[in-house]
């Protein structure tokens, strides 16, 4: 008896351990957005690997701030802690270490806290922002520093502002776009022989009651009165930067009243291209908590990535969540949140995507690099997505199919099968998709459609109809007048024959 | 007084009559005592139905209401305390200021004046079925045009049972809407207070239980 007990509980316990093997375990619960409100979801990322230094072969990071992937999917790290630069491989090896960089016959080494780094595939060189020390160093991956970038000389630029160089990127140009602390009035542009070009990109002031109003006031109160005014509607300055193949730059920005949009796609002019009236993150459901909200409850964007599919994701340091949209800004996954498991994160500060469309997050805190890679179900979403996004309606039936089956709670893929169904013909299906989708503008499309289609059918019945009935109604006027003519004889006739 | 067909007329056709006569119908009604209480009642029914018709079978393009977030019980409840609350408001505040018309009178003389919205709420939430989102500017359209109408009818209609000048009637409405919303703070007031006194009993209840 006691034996039979012991393996049942055995081959239980064993069983047990296998369904924990079995599925993609996410520790925290997936969701996504359903107009604007919050509904379960099926687990878009999971967790491929972790880096550390043992996966590396080299010392573990501390604080490290920045990391960047190339296009053979290898890693350049800003280790800030350790003052390093670390380069792996697509294997995630350590290929090369730069501690020391030696420029014009000296030695110069990163201050703690460096912040930035960019990686110029066409050149093969390096941009590092060495925050704390006042430059930007251009170096190869061998660390001889070909270039250092001090501050520009320029009246625009404020003189009592030190420059301290954040995130930097570089365009096929050679142009660079620093971010420096404290200066919000956009990326200074800076060309390769650091001549300072002008501002890039400022953020956009939101215009509101209030503003106008506070500028009424200004206009009428003293200086002395405006001075003491505590209200002020500067904007914020980017947090973060990233330059897209197809040649826009995308910015993150802290969360603040005063400016239009936290998350920006900016075209070579410096202007916004993504509908004003999108929220990202969290957004919504901060600005629905209004003042109850607490302070750890305030998205902070810290990063954005875009892939080769024009796919970005941005990273909520705050709340330790990864969203991923496509083009369109429609939402496709919710990932990530703080914790100690695997998939959690504490600090997460960079993130990037490689070409297998991996998502690497950097965490400041746990000192490590984790790499998420699509579910099944993630997979899906992007094949459709994509194909719906190039206008293949058709083609992104069967991908969307399938995700609804996998998650029905995603309003995405019914407005693609709805959308596959208009151009299949089959209006009247094509408007039920687009009710349970809620998109009242297509399903009343769908109903146009189905409209003009229903005249278009009974055309034949109408017109006989029109036509009958104009034949009778003729007909009855014409018998009447008939009779009428009759009636009035005969009564001539009886008068006569009276008389 | 010369006879016309009106006076003969059955009270449930009356109503339809005093849409395109208001002058004539409704001073006709308070001298003679043409107005039913029983069509008033069925008016004010038809309202209701079409408030919650209008939420619940308005295709989904231009229904502006999530019919699965519509409680259309606080729909009637809220349509029907409105009505009662303005016909109490104005027979409050024209009692006191010289009004001839009895609680009855008020109260029809409303249900009368909401027939154009009702009938025409009706009709748009069937062409709904028909129209597109582009050419819901035509429902809209008429609505406004029905709720002008109505509020034509009231303001007539209340010169004629109170046997008011205009200036009058306005005066009075105006002063009914802030008889509903007096009604409506003493309601929250009340229901608050019955509140703490619920979570007060409660409190104690479960301190005495435990």
């Amino acid at each position: 008896m006691k034996r039979i007990i012991i393996t049942l509980t055995a081959i239980f316990l064993a069983l047990s351990l296998c369904t924990q093997t079995a599925y993609a375990f996410q520790p925290d619960e997936a969701y996504t957005y359903d107009g604007s409100e919050a509904v379960p979801s099926t687990n878009v990322f999971q967790v491929n690997t972790i880096i550390d230094g043992t996966v590396m072969g080299c010392a573990n990071l501390k604080s490290a701030q920045d990391i960047f992937v190339d296009s053979r999917d290898w890693i350049y790290i800003l280790d800030s802690g350790n003052c390093r630069i670390v380069v792996l491989d697509e294997n995630y090896h350590c290929v090369r270490e730069l501690t020391e960089f030696n420029y014009e016959g000296t030695v110069l080494t990163l201050a703690e806290g460096a912040q930035g780094l960019f990686f110029q595939e066409s050149t093969g060189y390096l941009y590092i922002a060495d925050t704390k020390n006042n430059r930007v160093l251009l170096s190869d991956l061998d660390g001889s520093v070909k270039k250092v970038y001090e501050k520009p000389e320029s009246a625009l630029l404020d003189a009592s502002v030190p420059y301290a160089p954040r995130k930097i990127i570089v365009d096929n140009m050679g142009l660079m776009y620093v971010t420096s602390v404290n200066v919000n009035t956009g990326a200074l542009l800076i060309d390769s022989e650091n001549n300072f070009l002008g501002f890039y990109g400022t953020n956009a002031i939101k215009e509101t009651w209030e503003i106008a109003l506070e500028y009424m006031w200004r206009s009428i109160l003293t200086d002395e009165q405006n001075a003491q005014s505590q209200y002020s509607f500067q904007p914020t300055e980017f947090n973060n930067i990233f330059w897209s193949e197809e040649r826009f730059v995308y910015a993150v920005s802290p969360v603040s009243d005063t400016i239009a949009s936290p998350v920006v796609k900016l075209n070579a002019l410096g202007n916004n291209v993504f509908p004003g009236d999108t929220t990202f993150g969290d957004l919504a459901l901060f600005q629905e908590l209004g003042d109850t909200a607490k302070a750890n409850e305030m998205p902070l964007f810290s990063d954005i990535t875009v892939d080769n599919e024009g796919v970005f994701t941005i990273l909520d340091t705050n709340k330790g969540r990864l969203y991923q949209y496509d083009d369109s800004c429609n939402l496709l996954a919710v990932f990530g949140g703080i914790g100690a498991q695997r998939g959690l994160f504490t600090t997460p500060i960079s993130i990037e995507s490689d070409s297998k469309n991996q998502i690497l997050v950097l965490d400041a805190d746990k000192n490590t690099i984790t790499v998420m890679n699509q579910t099944y179900y993630g997979k899906k979403i992007r094949e459709a997505t994509v194909l719906h996004n190039e206008g293949l309606y058709e083609e992104a039936l069967e991908p969307w199919f399938e995700v609804v089956r996998m998650n029905a709670n995603y309003s995405l893929a019914y407005v693609g099968i709805g959308k596959a169904y208009m151009e299949l013909g089959e209006y009247e299906l094509a408007k039920e998709y687009f009710k349970v989708a809620g998109d009242r503008e297509n399903y009343s499309e769908a109903k146009e459609m189905v409209r003009s289609e229903k005249i278009r059918e009974s055309f034949a019945g109408i017109a006989a109809c029109v036509i009958i009935g104009m034949v009778v109604i003729l007909g009855y006027d014409f018998f009447k007048k008939q009779i009428l003519k009759i009636r009035k004889a005969v009564t001539a006739k009886k008068g006569e024959v009276k008389r | 007084m010369k006879r016309s067909g009106f006076q003969t007329m059955s009270p449930y056709r009356y109503p339809l009559y005093i849409l395109f006569h208001p002058k004539d119908g409704f001073q006709e009604m308070k001298a003679n005592k043409k107005g039913s209480l029983t069509a008033a009642g069925i008016i004010v029914l038809l309202w209701l139905f079409v408030e919650v018709f209008y939420r619940a079978f308005t295709d989904y393009d231009l229904n502006p209401f999530e019919i699965e977030s519509t409680s259309l019980f606080r729909v009637s409840v809220i349509t029907i305390m409105m009505y009662v609350m303005a016909c109490v408001a104005n027979w409050c505040f024209c009692t006191l200021l010289d009004g001839k018309g009895r609680m009855t009178d008020i109260f029809i003389v409303g249900a009368y004046s909401l027939l154009p919205y009702v009938i025409v709420r009706f009709v748009t939430v069937l062409l709904s079925w028909l129209l597109i989102q582009d050419e819901g500017i035509l429902i809209s359209y008429s609505v406004v045009l029905a709720q002008v109408w109505c509020c034509i009818m009231i303001l007539i209609g209340l010169q004629e049972i109170h046997e008011y000048s205009m200036k009058k009637v306005l005066l009075s409405l105006f002063l009914t809407v802030v008889g509903i919303v007096i009604m409506l703070f003493l309601a929250l007031v009340l229901i608050m207070l019955f509140q703490q006194l619920y979570y007060f009993v409660a409190t104690v209840s479960f301190e005495l239980r435990y």
